[in-house]
């Protein structure tokens, strides 16, 4: 979960779509699999906040004018 | 009556022309200003004429080099006509037989344009292994448009619509005029001076004059040289400038940039729908699993009757302790025999048991059992244990 914090969000979506892929395709043991599930979970809702977060800055950019 | 020699023919003086015309050095690659007139084209190639305000020459364009124009020329057009002279010797007129026009004032400007091009593609300014690939999800974007033109709100809107988690970066310029080149060049430089991930150049369609800006060879160079992938989109789809050569995509619409630039939040939300779908399922599918496994598992014999277990291991103790219970029996009557038999020895042995029989026992004065005729003195005093009674007796006389 540390790790996580410093992971980009191309970096969590890859993880992501690792975890579907090996949570649909391979045949884990239990714990595993609703160890990866939560992982998952976690991984769309952080995902989600993120977008939705970055939504309320809609309209904010920098301008640099560089005719001083 | 002249002779024959003191005369020339049509046939002669128009071929002595053609000669003349067609071998001088001078009237090949001519280069020649005027506009057009009576354009006509045929199968063969097109027949026009090139006229100023004072004079007019006939002009004939074949069809395999006019496959190669530029432009689609028309009535009127001002242009630059490169050919040579040539003489048709039947009708004794001559012509510009043309191998390329352009279009005068954008020829010579075109001109250097196309001989830069050159110039920047034999660097290999252009080479595709020179492309680096536009980030997918970039944490900053820079757009260098035009000041408070239609493309920068365009960008702005469509960067933010698409890919929220992006920081922008506006770096505006003049785009059109003389100052262009310098004020795009100031704007890349402070630009890259930003931690950017992607750089998006983009302006406007406009005519070939406007785009020029985009055509500066120090703006190409910078630009090649950046160390920020670039998208460039400028002018309209069949505009191509320097700068389109040497970015590291090009697109045609400021639309297209934002969408080459980022990617969609909604594509990217619906992406994640659809993980959390097929996470559930997937956890679902190995749920559902694990049920059958442990109902099948349950509904195996040990588990519907789990006492037959017990009722076979009763069977076999039960078993076992009746053939202990039957060996213990046989041990102690074999046992309980020996027994009886040793009392039968034991009792044949009692001393008791033979005085009975009529045997008797004698012992002397001091106990000592009188078994040998030796033991004996003539006059001693016995007892002798008999089977009810004890007899006192003196010893007579041995033999």
């Amino acid at each position: 979960m540390v790790k996580e914090k410093t992971l980009s969000f191309e970096d969590k979506l890859t993880r992501l779509n690792e975890i579907v892929e090996k949570v649909e395709n391979s045949t884990l043991p239990l714990e595993e699999s609703i160890k990866l599930f939560e992982e998952g979970n976690a991984l769309i809702k952080d995902l989600q906040k993120t977008l939705d977060e970055a939504e309320k800055k809609i309209g904010e950019y920098k301008k640099v004018d560089s005719d001083k | 009556m002249r002779n024959d020699a003191s005369f020339l023919t049509v046939s002669q003086v128009n071929a002595l022309l053609k000669a003349k015309i067609e071998e001088d050095d001078d009237l090949h690659g001519l280069v020649v200003k005027g506009e057009i007139s009576n354009w006509k084209p045929y199968r063969s190639g097109v027949f026009f004429d090139l006229k100023d305000q004072a004079s007019v020459i006939s002009c004939l364009l074949w069809s395999d080099s006019a496959l190669y124009l530029s432009f689609e020329p028309k009535e009127g057009d001002e242009v630059l006509a490169t050919g040579s002279l040539s003489v048709y010797a039947p009708r004794g007129r001559y012509s510009l037989t043309v191998s390329t026009l352009e279009l005068y004032g954008q020829g010579k400007a075109l001109l250097a344009l196309e001989a830069l091009k050159k110039k920047l593609q034999a660097e290999g300014l252009f080479d595709p292994s020179r492309k680096r690939p536009i980030p997918r999800f970039p944490r900053t974007l820079g757009i260098i448009v035009g000041k408070g033109s239609a493309a920068e709100a365009d960008l702005l809107k469509n960067l933010q619509r698409r890919w929220p988690l992006a920081d922008i970066f506006d770096f505006p310029a003049l785009v059109q005029g003389k100052e262009a080149p310098a004020s795009l060049l100031k704007a890349l430089e402070t630009a890259e001076t930003y931690p950017l991930d992607t750089l998006i150049l983009a302006r406007g369609g406009g005519s070939e004059e406007d785009l020029s800006a985009f055509n500066d060879e120090r703006l190409a160079r910078a630009l090649a040289n950046s160390p920020i992938p670039t998208v460039s989109a400028v002018g309209h789809e069949i505009d191509t400038t320097l700068i389109d050569y040497v970015s590291d995509l090009r697109v045609s619409t400021p639309t297209g940039a934002a969408e080459a630039a980022t990617p969609d939040q909604n594509d990217i939300r619906n992406g994640l729908a659809d993980s959390e779908d097929r996470l559930n399922a997937s956890i679902d599918k190995t749920l559902t699993n694990c049920r059958e496994k442990i109902v099948s598992l349950s509904s195996r014999p040990f588990f519907r009757n789990p006492a037959a277990q017990y009722v076979a291991a009763g069977e076999k103790v039960r078993t076992l302790s009746q053939r202990l219970a039957a060996a213990m029996d046989h041990q102690i009557a074999l046992r309980k025999e020996n027994i009886v038999s040793y009392a039968g020895r034991l009792k044949a042995l009692n001393p008791e048991g033979v005085l009975s029989r009529g045997y008797s026992i004698t012992q002397n004065a001091n106990g000592k059992i009188i078994a040998s005729i030796k033991d004996l003195q003539v006059g001693e005093e016995v007892k002798t244990k008999l089977k009810d009674g004890i007899m006192h007796s003196k010893v007579v006389r041995k033999e």
